[in-house]
């Protein structure tokens, strides 16, 4: 039989397959029913199904057979499927001769039928989606993705073990491995990478050019040749270019990092890996726990008086309130906050004049991330009060001036991330005696200057030789 | 029986003949065709509704100012976009190409040409090398021309994207590209998406702000600040630094704020009965920005005086006062911010460096361009920085599209002056701020600096991570509108991942 007919027929399977399923299926429900007194007319029924559901049975394990030949599926889950499915045929016509017969123990070999049924087909399930497709669900939304563990010692790491190997196993596994391998193609250990698959070698030692691995991940992201296909997650720019390098460098399996040349680029990005993607990230100023809803009241009672009261996404119920329509000083206001203390993470009180109990107030919402406060005229004595606040990650005071008696209660802000403190009147040496006390804070005084150089205000008016 | 009349009879036949003509055959063909009309629509999902396919309207007809929360937490609160309309040569200023000082003077190659469309170049052109002196800056040795002395001294704070691209090489076009995400006009600006889905968190003050600078309004005119199809509320309002903050805002002579006051409610009564019976949109959009210009005769005369600035900051940005210019409008940009306004948008004109003219020379009239803008642009971002608001204001810096390397040789003949056309294929931007990492730069020209080898970056990719840092999916922010839900991306846009923290 022609090479192209045989494929032709061979990728009907998943469509014909369907129909002994089916049929066979409700014959049985049709041998149950038939049992029944409003269902006996259903009795006949029960062969014809039986012989329509052998039939096609038959041509599913003939088109089923082509299939095996031409496509590249895991041979041992193969080998199984098809001897099942095989099975299950003369099991249904078994059942079939069996019901034309009367035999006393039809409704077992139904059963059996049936039973049979499922398996074969789980496998079938399992050829075209991989292991775990069923339950996929479960794993997928629960834990966090695929992200490369961090290597510890770059230069002295294994090149492939350690490198290359997990970003072929989070970005390739999925089609090119033990369970799957599309275009004949597995990446999942030495021998397969050199090989290559249908379309040739993969990967040429030493001529990372030419590797056709590397021209397609490199291509286009819409081009139709690129890998990994659009819709899966696609290597970072920083995992391509290690791929390229170990390739330029001649594919080595069994090398070191500090045994390859490293171009400034890759020593960059080889350093990069030996913290975890995350590291890079601030933590982020919003709690990872949810929190229940704050009292619609307290909100409305909020925007009566001028303060923009908005959940800080969509889908959270953690606040952020800004009193820039505020133009009346309200006493009952900071109070007012306390209510959706768990709630409130970021608080902008702009020019809006805080005193000292308003900054005691403050100083009790504990869930506070982000806090500004822009005018402190009314207060002696109440910064200190901020340190209370255990998350507070951003505190900007600028433009507030901060009387003399009350810098040095900033140095209780151990925990902070950033503080600005531009136009607070912070003297020298009080800004120094501040970053002594507070070592892990980024502090900003601002008073940047840029000078004005002669080019600012003069012209080019001719041009360079 | 009563005999029938001539005309009942004809009725009746009439009757009896229409009667056979609906068979039973004639139900089943057309309700099966009913059938499979039904089918067919389905299969589109067109019979949904906006709000049951979970098209993100989030129209307020009552309050279209309305803050409103993003999709997700978002670093940016607030962004300030600085277009220089025209078209800043990126190989005089950020793409540093030694290889193409190398073919100074020699004759473009074919392949260069080939199947190309140019502005103004015609024939075979010259390469034309780096203008500029190149030099390396800050902790991440970013390579930057000696046209920006001020910015050399912020590039560790700033993202440069190398590898932007576009289809349009027309100023106007290519200008609605960038912020509109269609070359041809109607669709809304990037400000009126913002506003759209974050609303405004001061009540006094429009969410979207336009300050223009350079003499001219960009080649695009007001669509490109405009709304399209979003409902007018949306639109940027242009203020100026010189005479009235905002045209047509001020009471005319004789009338004062009590009575506007009264004439407004008066007017805004009527204007809701025809809501009521109505329902269009566009009626509450007017109601709206008639409150918000009355509001705005007091707040916008107010933020727009620089005069009580200190002194300081005046020498820092390289102030005007009571001129028009760019330096004027950064630091209005950074009064806009801290007083709640979500964009901010300032155009300068005059990039368009050809080389017709002194002026449009790229070793004249550019330097002399970038020296009315570096020290107020740095200054704009130190001063965001030391007031603590870089960290949640989304800046970006560019054009509408790059330069050739070529020098440009208008009707084939050698200019009098150092020019560069009109060049889609690649061109630089930076962002700064937001959430966006500083000191990185992203993508890669070739050595002449003529086309993109790394990292393409399209305007959809430059607004969907202008709107991711401002915490929405571009995918998802959308407008139904001619029975399709709109988004400002349209089909495209990726965010830009390597440049966010």
């Amino acid at each position: 039989m022609p090479q192209f007919l045989a494929e032709l027929l061979g990728h009907f399977h998943p469509v014909i397959v369907h129909l002994p399923i089916g049929i066979l299926l409700i014959a049985a429900c049709f041998h149950v029913l038939a049992k029944t007194n409003r269902y006996q007319a259903l009795r006949p029924a029960v062969s014809v199904s039986l012989l329509l559901g052998m039939v096609s049975a038959a041509v599913a394990c003939l088109t089923g057979f082509l299939l095996s030949m031409s496509d590249d599926y895991d041979p041992n889950i193969v080998a199984n499927h098809q001897w099942l499915g095989i099975a299950t045929a003369i099991v249904a016509g078994i059942s079939y001769v069996s019901e034309r017969k009367n035999f006393k123990y039809l409704s077992w070999v139904i059963v059996l039928l049936v039973v049979m049924i499922t398996f074969t087909g789980h496998l079938g399930g399992t050829l075209t989606h991989g292991d775990g497709y069923l339950t996929e669900a479960f794993y997928k939304y629960s834990e966090p993705g695929e992200a490369i563990k961090p290597v510890e010692n770059v230069q002295q790491a294994m090149v492939y073990n350690d490198i290359i190997r997990p970003i072929l196993a989070t970005r390739c596994y999925g089609c090119h491995s033990n369970r799957k391998q599309k275009g004949g193609l597995r990446l999942d250990e030495k021998d397969f990478i050199l090989k290559g698959g249908e379309d040739g070698v993969a990967v040429i030692p030493g001529d990372a050019e030419e590797s056709e691995l590397v021209q397609r991940i490199f291509l286009a992201h819409e081009h139709e040749d690129h890998m990994p296909p659009k819709a899966k997650p696609q290597p970072t720019n920083a995992q391509k270019d290690l791929i390229k390098w170990w390739i330029a460098s001649g594919a080595p399996f069994d090398k070191q990092v500090q045994d390859l040349t490293q171009p400034s680029d890759i020593k960059n990005m080889l350093a990069a890996l030996s913290k975890t993607e995350d590291n890079e990230k601030l933590p982020s100023s919003i709690p990872g726990i949810p929190v229940e809803e704050a009292p619609a009241d307290v909100l409305t009672r909020l925007h009566k008086h001028g303060v923009v009261v908005l959940p800080v996404a969509q889908n959270s119920h953690y606040l952020s309130a800004n009193f820039i329509n505020v133009d009346v000083p309200n006493d009952s206001l900071m109070l007012l906050l306390l209510s959706i203390d768990n709630q409130l993470v970021w608080l902008k009180t702009g020019t809006y004049p805080v005193d000292a109990e308003g900054l005691k107030s403050i100083s009790q919402l504990k869930a506070l991330t982000r806090l500004q406060i822009g005018n402190l005229k009314n207060s002696h004595n109440g910064l200190e009060h901020l340190a209370k606040l255990e998350n507070l990650q951003y505190l900007n005071l600028t433009g507030a001036e901060i009387a003399k008696e009350n810098v040095s209660a900033l140095k209780s802000l151990t925990s902070l991330r950033n503080l600005y403190l531009f136009g607070c009147s912070i003297s020298s040496p009080e800004y120094s005696d501040l970053k002594k006390s507070l070592p892990n804070v980024a502090i900003d005084t601002g008073g940047y200057r840029v000078p004005t150089f002669a080019s600012d205000t003069t012209k080019v008016t001719a041009g360079r030789e | 029986m009563p005999a029938h009349s001539a005309l009942e009879q004809l009725i009746r036949k009439v009757q009896s003949e229409h009667l056979l003509n609906c068979t039973r055959r004639h139900f089943l063909k057309e309700s099966a065709m009913g059938f499979g009309a039904l089918a067919f629509g389905g299969l589109f999902g067109s019979c949904q509704t906006p709000e049951k396919s979970g098209a993100n309207t989030v129209f307020d007809s009552g309050h279209p100012l309305a803050p409103k929360p993003p999709m997700f937490p978002g670093k940016a609160r607030a962004v300030i976009y600085l277009h220089m309309a025209g078209a800043p040569s990126q190989l005089e200023l950020f793409d540093y190409k030694p290889e193409l000082q190398k073919l100074d003077g020699q004759d473009c190659p074919p392949s260069l040409l080939e199947g190309k469309r140019f502005a103004f170049i015609k024939g075979v052109p010259k390469m034309m090398g780096p203008q500029a002196t190149f030099r390396q800056f800050g902790q991440s040795g970013t390579w930057l021309s000696d046209y920006l002395p001020h910015f050399s001294t912020i590039v560790d704070d700033v993202a440069l994207i190398k590898s932007v691209t576009t289809d349009q090489f027309n100023h106007a076009p290519a200008q609605l590209m960038m912020h509109t995400g269609s070359a041809r006009l109607g669709r809304p600006s990037i400000g009126s998406w913002v506003t759209y889905g974050l609303g405004s968190e001061n009540q006094n003050l429009p969410g979207f702000v336009v300050l223009t600078s350079g003499g001219n309004n960009p080649d695009a005119g007001k669509s490109v600040w405009g709304s399209g199809f979003l409902p007018s509320v949306y639109q940027g309002v242009q203020c100026r630094s010189e005479g009235d903050p905002v045209l047509f805002i001020k009471d005319p002579k004789g009338i004062d704020r009590d009575i506007r006051r009264a004439s407004i409610d008066a007017i805004n009564d009527i204007n809701q009965q025809q809501f009521n019976e109505t329902q269009d949109p566009e009626i509450i959009s007017r109601m709206a920005q008639y409150e918000m210009a009355f509001k705005m005769q007091i707040s916008v005369p107010e933020v727009m005086n620089i005069d009580d600035e200190p002194e300081y900051i005046h020498q820092m940005y390289g102030t005007k006062p009571g001129k028009a210019c760019f330096a004027n409008n950064a630091l209005l940009a950074r009064k806009l911010v801290e007083k709640g306004v979500r964009f901010i948008q300032l155009f300068d004109w005059g990039w368009d460096t050809h080389g017709d003219g002194a002026e449009t020379a790229v070793d004249i009239g550019l330097a002399n361009k970038c020296r009315q803008i570096d020290k107020a642009t740095t200054a704009l971002i130190l001063d965001l920085k030391q007031r603590g608001l870089l960290e949640e204001t989304l800046v970006v810096w560019g054009g509408e599209f790059g330069r050739t390397p070529m020098r440009e040789n208008r009707e084939g003949k050698t200019m009098p002056f150092k020019g560069r056309d009109h060049h889609a294929e690649a061109f630089t931007i930076w962002m700064a701020g937001g959430g966006i990492k500083g000191g990185v730069s992203y993508g890669e020209t070739d050595e002449i600096g003529y086309s993109i080898v790394k990292g393409k970056v399209e305007p959809f990719d430059v607004q969907a991570t202008i709107l991711n840092q401002l915490g929405f999916d571009h995918e998802k922010l959308l407008y139904s509108y001619q029975g399709r839900p709109f988004r400002l991306t349209d089909v495209g846009g990726h965010v830009i991942e390597d440049i966010i923290t």
